[in-house]
């Protein structure tokens, strides 16, 4: 579904990934894990075209990513949950929902959608009229879930939805994330906590100074000395 | 008896300055940049009101909407071809580029039209209805009719529709808006293309009771800054309430002070404002 070959990102004239190639299924979970500046956020970047990138190949169900314009890649049925949230401030949280709605403006699929996300997340229906940026963190991070949702993506990426948040709550996110895969949505997650992204994927790369230095199954890596080692404490 | 008057004119002024003021609050809003042509663009609605009531006959209460299709056109045009180039630029460069657009506008209207006043006659120029025992003047209220329909229209537009809410998230989050599959670039272009129109708009609603002439944008310019910055940059609703404050602070000192000082209360006001609260009134936080 998602086919990345040889790929290299730079900020400015800094190149942040040196050509990696990484491989998404339909219906696959997927985690890219790896630690602090690694080029974890980088790579979800450059799918969405936000940093300049070249790739030997970019291709989302066949569609050369390199050729679309940044805002046209949500249309594809890619939703980029950002690191940090980026919550739409100042703006309720019905508004930051219909805003993700953007490409879908059929009045039936959006009452739909937002049925699932309520769902999904029924404390953001409690609060739908309360400016975004008043949530709490965990209920913040819903939103900007929520969000992607809308657009009914096919791909969902997300950047570190564990951030900042209180183990109780990331339980619930996660058993939330389990429920949207169940749904047939295919996940690339990228986490700083790797057995959290281990638990959740079926498989993982793992990424150290912008190169993929390791990949195969959750369990292959979660028995593997060098992970246990560097990433998980063991 | 005379502080109900000037109340009331106050508050009719203060409409209009509403509509003079809007254009340049949404542009700083979405675009963050300050727009010096503002007054040039309502300068060139003025003409354009002129024009169409010389070869049309056109009142400028209709021709309104002709202004404002011009400005937009233009706005469009200069936002698509210039200030797009300096938006991530440095902000001497975004000054540079405004001003520059103000000075060729004032002087492509002064080699064109020349330097002389220009003024319309509608039927309506001196009449006034009676409020009680209070007169109000028919082209002010009409210009407050326009522009508090503009200012409902606007609220309508951000808070209800698609693009406007669109244009709110570009305004805050330019990023995760491109990520919702926003264009961020059109979306700033219609943006600066409204802003301009409604400065075109409301040049042609101010001319029944105004003169119109290649430097008259400077003269509404500082006030629509003083109101902009009073109600905190960027922010709609507190440029309709900095619209109001001027414009009663202005009618009531009118009967206390010499004229030459009303803007000096004006400004005392302005700058009381900013000491307590630098981010204006309503501070700057969103489009709305
Ligand atoms: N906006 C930026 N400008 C310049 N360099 C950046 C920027 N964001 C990240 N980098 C650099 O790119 C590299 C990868 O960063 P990032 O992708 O954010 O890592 P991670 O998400 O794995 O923590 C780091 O060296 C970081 O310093
Ligand atoms: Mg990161």
């Amino acid at each position: 579904m998602l086919s990345i070959r040889e790929l290299s990102a730079w900020y400015g004239a800094v190149e942040a990934l040196h050509g990696i190639s990484l491989e998404v299924a339909e219906g696959e979970r997927v985690a890219l894990v790896g630690s602090n500046r690694a080029g974890k956020t980088t790579t979800l970047r450059a799918i969405s075209g936000l940093v300049g990138r070249r790739a030997a190949e970019l291709t989302y169900r066949g569609a050369d990513l390199q050729h679309t314009n940044p805002y046209a890649i949500p249309a594809l049925g890619i939703a980029h949950v950002p690191e940090g949230r980026q919550i739409f401030t100042g703006m309720s949280v019905i508004d930051n929902l219909l805003v993700g709605a953007y490409t879908h403006k059929q009045p039936v699929q959006r009452r739909e959608r937002l049925d699932l996300v309520f769902s999904l997340f029924p404390r953001l229906a409690e609060r739908r009229q309360q400016a975004g940026d008043t949530l709490s963190g965990g209920e913040q991070q819903m939103l900007a879930i929520g969000r992607a949702l809308m657009a009914s993506p096919s791909l969902l990426l997300l950047d570190e939805p564990s951030q900042g948040l209180a183990p109780r709550i990331v339980d619930e996110m996660y058993e939330a994330l389990q429920r949207v895969a169940q749904t047939g949505v295919t996940i690339l997650l990228v986490e700083q906590n790797v057995s959290l992204a281990l638990d959740f994927a079926s498989r993982a790369y793992v990424i150290e100074n912008g190169r993929i230095s390791l990949h195969g199954s959750s369990e292959e890596l979660v028995n593997d000395e060098r992970i246990r080692a560097s990433y998980l404490g063991i | 008896m005379a502080v109900l008057q000037a109340l009331v004119n106050g508050t009719l002024v203060g409409g209009v300055y509403a509509l003079i003021t809007v254009g340049l609050t949404l542009i700083f809003g979405v675009l963050e940049i300050v727009n010096f042509a503002q007054g040039e663009f309502l300068m060139v609605g003025m003409y354009v009101a002129y024009f169409s009531y010389v070869a049309l006959h056109l009142d400028p209460m209709l021709s309104a909407v002709l202004a404002f299709g011009v400005l937009f056109g233009i706005g469009a045009v200069l936002e698509r071809w210039l200030v797009r180039r300096v938006l991530h630029g440095p902000e001497i460069s975004q000054i540079f580029l405004t001003v520059g657009i103000s000075i060729a506008l004032q002087n492509a209207a002064l080699a064109f039209f020349g330097s002389d006043f220009h003024s319309v006659h509608v039927p309506y120029q001196t009449a006034s209805l009676s409020l009680g025992p209070i007169p109000i003047s028919v082209p002010y209220l009409l210009a407050f009719a326009w522009g508090a329909a503009i200012n409902l229209l606007l609220y309508v537009f951000l808070v209800r529709t698609d693009f406007g809410r669109a244009m709110r998230a570009v305004a805050v989050n330019a990023v995760a808006a491109t990520l919702s599959g926003i264009n961020v670039s059109r979306v700033r272009m219609i943006a600066f293309a409204i802003g301009a129109g409604l400065a075109g708009l409301a040049g042609a609603v101010i001319l029944p009771y105004a003169y119109v002439y290649p430097t008259i944008g400077l003269q509404y310019v500082v006030i629509m800054f003083t109101i902009a910055v009073l109600g905190g940059l960027g922010n709609v609703n507190g440029a309709v309430i900095g619209s109001l404050i001027v414009g009663i602070t202005q009618a009531l000192s009118a009967l206390f002070l010499p004229s030459a000082l009303q803007n000096l209360v004006v400004f005392a006001l302005f700058v009381a404002v900013l000491m307590i609260k630098p981010s204006g009134l309503l501070g700057r936080s969103h489009a709305h």
